[in-house]
């Protein structure tokens, strides 16, 4: 039996739902609806009476209670390591203390709409919840180092809890954490009620190769979730 | 035949002014000697009653500067518990006069930061700034780089503003012998360990106090020739005294020495003024109303009550703002951010006397 995945999310998911839609295979093994509104407006979308409300785009033409899903992604405003990382350079430059910068970054996360979006699925469903990242802009403003950004990753990992944090696949990037432009041109995104279909140049959305690259780690890391969830309760 | 009291306005006079009103409409207590405006940079510092005058300065309009802002991203709630935006910059409470000479020489390079540090339950206080991390620091340098970002900071302070706010809070004071510096509570209180042969109290004199006073006046004015200054005295009585005194013995004389010593300074230096906080809280006119039932917190209500005569001084002085808001009624409701900047969330590292209360 397949699983049921929900994935919410901003603008970024016009690449994800359009790699999905070439997907073959991988839509036997896995049924993934898709619900966006764009980054302006992501703060609307809300879980309702046991429903995703006010997305503009829904890939499936009826509702269905969030209940029906095997596990959650959400896909929009959660701060990447790439802005966290500037953050706390101006607070290290102001000798802020390690203290405080953990409280930022609890902070930088908590106050996410998709951290809030988590919490109201947490309420209505106890199912896997894995939040992303937003995207990082290609060029980046900042290079990271490998240490660096896995312990960025650690932090994002530990604020985001009792969630769980997936982050970018390593393939998405070339040398210290730049996103390989092969992935951002031709950008998708989601237009009003529409997604994948606006094709365009722009910084922060990827296309359809990116898209396929990100379904795979969503997907892998749904499995992920799914699996020690099974494993826990046998 | 004329005296010198016959041309004197309705405010010199005890009966028209005081007695035959009600408090509330008590009227020109305060002639600001400064026409300030609301683009004029305003720093604020001082015992706990200044964190009053900031936020009322913020939700006026005023630009009240901040060198040290929380960093973007943080909530309120822990830009609070971190003492963010709390004073100008995150010195936590100056309560002394020499205590902001302290601040002032050390942002002026005129004497060494010293390297002092206390410690409690393995992390890290500063003993100049005790409560202005939840649970101090991780280690003494994490600690002392970010009290040398603090000094940074009260220097840009002084570099930047035009108005100086400073409100005098306590006239005793604890000192390190050895290291001759001033520590912002008696060392053991808040942290630290107390030892009678290297820590020594001070109440302080009128004449020490004046004197501090005006060296760091003049040291900030070396810096920034335009630079003013607003005194205030805070009206809140002592949590506990050192002195031999009862504590509302000390608490009188230590008021008085503050208030005098502001007077003295705002009557001799044409670059300060003296806004009477203290007064409005503290004169037998007003009957106590504005204290919490502990007869030492001020009210919700007389945190109001001052803000409105500061803005009605302002006003009232004619100047381009009170031209500007000359339509609009001078005294706010009591529902406006002062009331909500009620003594509950005070950043008061005084108040952690109270903990030795019984305790002999």
């Amino acid at each position: 039996m397949s699983a049921r995945i929900c994935v919410i999310g901003s603008s970024y998911i016009g690449a994800l739902y359009t790699a999905y839609k070439e997907a073959g295979s991988a839509r036997d093994r896995y049924d993934v609806d898709f619900y966006g509104r764009a980054a302006g407006r992501f703060r609307e979308v809300r879980i309702s009476d046991g429903y995703v409300r006010n997305a503009r785009f829904s890939s499936r033409e009826d509702s269905i209670p969030v209940d029906s899903y095997d596990a959650f992604v959400i896909y929009a405003d959660m701060p990447s390591p790439e802005d966290l990382e500037q953050v706390l350079r101006e607070c290290r430059r102001a000798s802020a203390s390690g203290q405080l910068m953990k409280a930022l970054v609890r902070d930088m996360v908590r106050t996410t709409a998709s951290y809030r979006l988590a919490r109201s699925l947490a309420q209505a469903n106890g199912k896997p919840i894995l939040i992303l990242s937003r995207n990082i802009a290609s060029p980046p403003r900042i290079a990271l180092g490998e240490a660096v950004y896995d312990s960025l990753v650690a932090m994002l990992r530990r604020a985001v809890a009792p969630y769980s944090y997936l982050p970018f696949p390593r393939q998405l990037f070339t040398g210290e954490f730049r996103p390989d432009p092969r992935f951002y041109q031709g950008s998708l995104d989601i237009a009003g009620d529409k997604a994948g279909t606006n094709q365009r140049r722009d910084r922060n959305h990827m296309n359809e190769l990116g898209g396929r690259l990100m379904l795979k780690a969503i997907l892998d890391g749904v499995n992920d979730a799914l699996q020690s969830r099974s494993s826990v309760s046998e | 035949m004329t005296t010198p009291y016959s041309t004197k306005p309705e405010r010199s006079f005890w009966r028209p002014a005081v007695a035959s009103r009600s408090f509330f409409d008590l009227e020109e207590l305060w002639h600001p000697r400064f026409d300030i405006q609301t683009t004029d940079p305003i720093v604020t510092f001082g015992s706990c009653f200044a964190q009053h005058i900031g936020r009322a300065l913020v939700e006026r309009g005023f630009s009240w500067y901040s060198a040290e802002p929380a960093p973007p991203g943080l909530s309120t709630a822990n830009a609070r518990l971190f003492n963010y935006d709390v004073f100008s910059a995150r010195t936590g409470n100056i309560y002394t006069t020499s205590m902001l000479l302290q601040w002032t020489r050390w942002a002026t390079g005129a004497a060494e930061i010293p390297a002092a540090v206390w410690k409690k339950d393995g992390r890290i206080y500063d003993p100049f700034r005790p409560a202005i991390e939840p649970n101090g620091f991780k280690t003494n340098q994490e600690m002392l780089a970010n009290r040398k970002n603090s000094v940074a900071a009260f220097r840009e302070c002084m570099k930047v503003a035009k108005y100086f706010v400073f409100t005098l809070g306590l006239t005793e004071s604890w000192f390190d012998r050895a290291g001759g510096y001033e520590y912002a509570i008696c060392p053991g209180t808040a942290a630290g360990e107390f030892d009678a042969d290297r820590h020594r109290f001070k109440n302080q004199t009128v004449g020490e106090i004046q004197a501090d006073l005006i060296e760091a006046i003049d040291l900030m004015r070396e810096v920034n020739p335009a630079l003013h200054f607003i005194l205030t005295v805070s009206p809140v009585p002592l949590v506990a005294t050192n002195s031999e005194n009862h504590v509302l013995v000390a608490t009188m004389e230590s008021k008085s020495i503050l208030r005098a010593v502001a007077g003295q300074v705002a009557r001799e230096r044409g670059e300060v003024d003296y806004f009477p906080s203290y007064e409005l809280i503290n004169s037998p006119v007003i009957r106590g109303t504005f204290f919490e039932p502990n007869q030492r917190s001020v009210n919700s209500q007389g945190v109001a009550f001052v803000m409105s005569k500061f803005f009605e001084g302002l006003v009232e002085a004619g100047g381009s703002l009170g031209t500007r808001e000359k339509t609009n009624p001078a005294r706010p409701p009591l529902s406006t951010i002062e009331q909500r900047s009620a003594r509950t969330d005070l950043v008061c590292e005084e108040e952690l006397l109270q903990a030795f209360e019984g305790a002999s």
